[in-house]
């Protein structure tokens, strides 16, 4: 019996609750739905964000896959890092030391072999990368064992299977070609002998995954003390693999390396990592965020309203016996009830929000990117809703504790000003204390994949987590300010409306708390609209300082035959409105993208042209020019060195000469990071060819004359009795300026979607406020009817309310968010080494206030209508 | 002795300042009575209701409730005490606006857990009190009268034996006023209730057993009116004599 009777009790006490709450909602619909909706719609936006997100950088990833390779591949130059040196290094959580060079594989000591890739790497290391995905067996047990992993197809060509000897050797002619003084030639003497086979037992089957897929599966893995055996006498390059930590700086980590190593990126496995990407996705993940913190503010609000005109029904619980703990049940399970259906609904309208927005190619790295796949993040995606049904959860936990130590005598008296007062100011405070807590751990749960936690990023959430705290602090310290300001600005409608403002302006002195939250509520997006439109601008800015420099003045053309670089330089030069002339193809594309360009070309304008000692330091070194965004990603700076492993002469360095956008842009590949060599070192040290050219960029001066352009083309041609054939096109700088700033436009409409939810969610907020308020106030509006108030005189009062409280919201939100902007512009700047300058245009403050405005007054009409429906005699006649 | 209350106190802050509310009120309410407690309005009458039903702290002094001295008991066991000993009759009914005649009657009965079988002993009382056709009504769609016949069928549903009242015809007219005061009188005189009574108004308190007067806080010693058979023009006397 005494087991019993607890779980009786409960199941009792939870009849009492689950009762009254249903009857709640049912008496309820609209305010349990706009409730609901507040929780959806914040746990919506994040978890489509989160989604939007997971599957844009999935959806790339597929694209780019290559599970093939490692995070990164260095070689060091003679005498250069080594392979623990590398393990030490900060950044790399795994490295393994190995080289791949051709091999023979055979099923018998004498009979004929196979060509296969062999990869000696060292065994222990190598298991933990997961690039060595096994069909059956084990991997190589790593102390010497003469043990190999072989390709599944090629185990079964040779009738090989686990347990089975193969043979190996090297080949005996190593046939690799070298460049050497831009000539490709065998790399040393062609080796002609007979190398000895050695067996090897089969102890794995690779699947066709990982390293399985090199060279079409014709794979073998041995350890590397094995394969150097194998290779004895003939020093195969040694290659260094490394993984990445998750958290480390990505471009502070190349940067370091590449100083040392001659490095090579996968980028397959940095998509949506790139500085500017991250900028970006972090930007939308905090929007979410954003979003989430606004629905929870939504939510707080209206349990914090609703508390009010429930304290009677408190007191009259309370005196028929019900205890604090059943009056805290009941009012617990609505919120249960409440934040529970917001999260489910939050779920679906957040997975739809993200699969329309993939629909409309609208991704987390960009808009026009679309992407087939569609993959939920469950795990990620519950512990979303889950915080913030928990936040919610909290919410209600505030007007509890003050339920708690209600005065029952004092509810059933309808003594409600102190408890109102308390509650306002209360809700504030708590408010404050769960952001501060909550939006950090938020942030990591939203993005749990950006890679780097370093200073800047922590400034930039403390920074944000400041002015959201800052703006709710600010409904609590000065509610009676807001309230007074928002009185103030009745004033001048005295006049037209001396019923409704003069009400509404009593209204608005008498609810500081109210007039606070409602205000925060607009100026949290208001604050929001003006942050991002300012780093928008900012982001314009870019592009025009940057166009200014690498484009503008320039006529680009492609699609032309193959033709003579220098003869047609010299053709253009005989217009003297041409500067210069850039060639577009030759490249190389590792570590980053490198352009050999014509130094006598780059002369006459660009820092070539006002620093000769660079020109000349240029001419007889192996000076590299960089961009500004790569230098700023990579923190390279002049003098530092970068390793490039070139084809026939090892790894060598090229100093960092300048850093300038002046030379090498081009729109496709639409590439700001890269660099520029003198072009004879491509053909020197890589043996590409910089003679004939299908592109070219022409550098006026005075302007872009595509036209002028053309005829000396259309010259140059027919005096060789060709034809300027098609399809061939011109861009002038001016256009490439335009189109980026068009992607800029087009990447931010996620953000636009993003501020609109964030509107309607204010909105919500302003709504259930206002909502609340006019059913709080049916006394009083009774009483307005009874002395001949019209109904549009009611109305009118809730109209000044809603534009006042919208105004005053505008105002702070503007105000707040122009002192946002040079933080945002500041953060996004290092974390995404762009050239920001914070911009804050005045019609972007205008249009925050107009947004602001409209947010209320939408807000306003659901109050109005409900208020036409409402008996306010009644309420008079009933008390 | 159902209730008592010994040299009672109360005492608020405001600006700075103490105000006597109550000032040593000793009472006590028989089982089986009718008690009423006269005064104006702000002279502590409501007040003392609530310090007998424990929903606030007295200043000094003691109560007892069924036999135990409330202000000795914890929270808890005191919302207990009082959902067991004694239910409430409001001047502005204090139904709940979600739930219909029928559940609001059956409200305490939810409250002590009761899952089962409350739709019986609330729909009896709710015809018992004239409320038949009303059961599945809302408060909001119910007359002034009909709201308080639904809060007497709440208190008596839940067989407390002490029903505080507090000015129940207030909200009432003359006519729906004398229906409630009948009722509370049956309650005593038929269910062996307790009532105890705060009002204004003479015509209530002459249904009562005992009626005597709050005056700023303080109990008169005199006059103490005593029935049966009062009269409203006792009462009346009664209150030209103490000046109100």
């Amino acid at each position: 019996m005494r087991c019993t009777r607890p779980w009786r009790n409960w199941r009792s006490e939870l009849g009492l609750a689950s009762r009254l709450a249903l009857r709640t909602f049912r008496a309820r619909p609209g305010r349990t739905l706009l409730a609901i909706l507040g929780i959806a719609t914040g746990v919506a936006i994040a978890i489509g964000v989160l989604v939007l997100d997971h599957n844009t950088v999935e959806g790339m990833r597929q694209r780019r896959a290559n599970d093939a390779l490692p995070d990164l591949m260095l070689r060091a130059p003679e005498g250069g890092a080594t392979i623990e040196q590398l393990r030490e290094t900060d950044g790399i959580s795994l490295a393994v030391e190995g080289f791949q060079e051709g091999a023979v594989l055979a099923a018998d000591p004498d009979g004929g072999g196979n060509g296969v890739r062999l990869f000696a790497f060292e065994a222990g290391p190598l298991g933990q990368f997961g690039l060595v995905h096994l069909e059956e067996g084990r991997l190589i047990a790593g102390d010497g064992a003469a043990e190999v992993l072989l390709g599944v197809e090629m185990a079964h060509e040779l009738g090989a299977g686990l347990g089975s000897t193969v043979w190996l050797s090297r080949p005996s002619r190593l046939g690799r070609k070298v460049c050497r003084d831009g000539v490709l030639v065998e790399a040393g003497e062609p080796v002609l002998d007979n190398p000895e086979r050695q067996p090897f037992e089969v102890v794995g089957l690779l699947a066709r995954t990982g390293i399985g897929r090199n060279a079409g599966g014709q794979v073998v893995i041995v350890d590397l003390p094995r394969g150097r055996e194998l290779f004895a006498g003939s020093h195969p390059r040694s290659t260094f693999w490394a993984r990445r930590d998750p958290l480390a700086d990505n471009e502070a980590l190349d940067a370091s390396l590449a100083k040392v190593a001659a490095l090579e990126v996968n980028r397959a496995a940095l998509v949506g990592q790139a500085a500017d990407e991250r900028a970006f996705r972090t930007g939308v993940r905090v929007a979410g965020l954003f979003a989430l913190v606004l629905g929870l503010f939504v939510i707080f609000h209206t349990l914090s309203m609703s508390l009010t005109e429930r304290v009677t029904e408190v007191g009259t619980l309370h005196a028929l016996g019900a205890t604090r703990r059943q009056i805290a049940r009941v009012f617990f399970t609505e919120a249960v009830v409440q934040s529970l259906a917001g999260g489910v609904l939050g779920i679906t309208l957040g997975l739809a929000m993200a699969k329309g927005l993939l629909f409309l190619g609208l991704t987390t790295l960009g808009s026009g990117k679309h992407i087939e796949l569609f993959v939920v993040p469950w795990p990620s995606v519950l512990a979303l809703a889950a915080a913030g049904v928990g936040m919610a959860l909290c919410g209600s936990v505030y007007p509890l504790l003050l339920m708690g130590g209600a005065d029952p005598g004092a509810a059933l008296r309808g003594d409600q000003e102190i408890s109102a007062h308390r509650r306002s100011r209360g809700f504030a405070v708590f408010f404050a204390a769960l952001v501060a807590l909550m939006l950090p751990a938020l942030y990591f749960i939203l993005v749990p994949s950006v890679g780097v936690r370093s200073d800047r990023m922590a400034a930039l959430i403390l920074g944000a987590v400041a002015v959201l705290i800052g703006l709710v602090l600010l409904a609590l310290v000065a509610p009676r300010i807001l309230a007074l300001a928002a009185a103030r600005l009745v004033q001048p409608l005295l006049g037209l409306w001396p019923f409704a403002a003069r009400l509404a302006r009593s209204g608005m002195v008498h609810s500081p708390g109210r007039i606070g939250a409602s205000a925060s509520a607009i100026a949290l997006v208001a604050a929001g609209f003006v942050g991002l439109r300012g780093l928008t601008d900012s982001l314009r800015g870019e592009i025009d300082t940057w166009a200014a420099e690498a484009v503008q003045h320039k006529v680009f053309v492609r699609g032309l035959p193959p033709t003579d670089f220098a003869e047609l330089a010299k053709h253009l030069h005989g217009d003297e409105a041409v500067l210069g002339v850039e060639m577009g193809q030759a490249q190389i594309n590792v570590p980053f993208l490198i352009l050999g360009l014509d130094l006598d070309e780059l002369a006459h304008y660009g820092p070539l042209a006002d620093n000769p000692e660079l020109l000349a330091s240029m001419r007889t070194g192996r000076g590299m020019i960089l961009s500004r965004r790569l230098a700023q990603d990579g923190l390279y700076e002049t003098g530092d060195s970068i390793y490039l492993e070139t084809s026939g002469s090892g790894v060598l360095p090229f100093p960092v000469a300048a850093v300038s956008d002046a030379y090498g842009y081009w729109a496709n590949p639409d590439e700001r990071m890269y660099g520029i060599v003198d072009r004879r070192h491509l053909e020197r040290f890589f043996c590409i060819d910089t003679q004939m050219v299908d592109r070219v960029a022409v550098r006026m001066q005075g302007g872009e004359d595509v036209p002028r352009v053309v005829e000396n083309l259309r010259a140059f041609y027919a005096a060789r009795s060709r034809e300027l054939p098609g399809p061939w096109r011109t861009d002038t700088g001016a256009t490439i300026h335009a189109l980026h700033r068009w992607d800029l436009e087009r990447d931010f409409r996620l953000f636009d979607v993003l501020v609109v939810l964030s509107a309607g969610l204010a909105a919500l907020g302003v709504l259930n406020g206002q909502l609340l308020a006019t059913l709080e106030r049916a006394k009083e509006l009774g009483i307005a009817r009874a002395l001949g108030a019209s109904r549009g005189q009611l109305a009118a009062l809730v109209w000044i309310e809603s534009g006042v409280l919208a105004l005053l919201g505008g105002l702070l939100g503007i105000a707040v968010g122009a002192a946002l902007v040079p933080l945002v512009v500041t953060s996004v700047q290092s974390l995404s080494g762009l050239d920001l300058v914070p911009q804050i245009r005045p019609l972007v403050l205008i249009q925050g206030l107009a947004g602001a405005l409209l947010v209320g007054l939408v807000a306003a009409a659901y109050p109005v209508y409900r208020m036409g429906r409402m008996d306010t005699i009644r309420a008079v006649r009933t008390g | 002795m159902l209730a008592k209350t010994d040299e009672l106190f109360l005492f608020r802050e405001s600006g700075g300042s103490r105000t006597a509310i109550l000032e040593n009120i000793s009472i006590e309410v028989p089982e089986r009575s009718f008690e009423c407690i006269m005064g104006p309005s702000g002279s502590g009458k409501t007040t003392l209701l609530y310090l007998i039903a424990g929903l606030e702290p007295v200043s000094a002094g003691r109560v007892w409730l069924a036999d135990e001295e409330i202000e000795r008991l914890k929270e808890t066991v005191r919302t207990r005490l009082r959902r067991t000993q004694v239910a409430f009759v409001f001047q502005y009914f204090h139904l709940l606006p979600n739930l219909t005649v029928r559940e609001n009657i059956a409200l305490p009965l939810w409250i002590r857990g009761q899952n089962r079988g409350w739709q019986e002993p609330a729909t009896r009382w709710g015809e018992r009190l004239g409320l038949g056709p009303r059961l599945d009504a809302l408060p909001h769609e119910l007359s002034g009268g009909e709201r308080q016949r639904a809060s007497i069928a709440r208190a008596m549903v839940g067989e407390q034996p002490l029903i505080l009242a507090d000015e129940p015809t207030g909200n009432l007219s003359q006519k729906a006023g004398a229906e409630v005061m009948q009722i509370l009188r049956e309650a005593v005189d038929q269910e062996g209730r307790t009532v105890l009574l705060v009002t204004h108004n003479p015509r209530d308190a002459a249904h009562a057993d005992r009626v005597r007067f709050l005056l700023d806080g303080q109990l008169a010693d005199d006059p103490v009116l005593v029935g049966p058979g009062l009269t409203v023009d006792a009462v009346h006397q009664a209150l030209a004599q103490l000046e109100i």
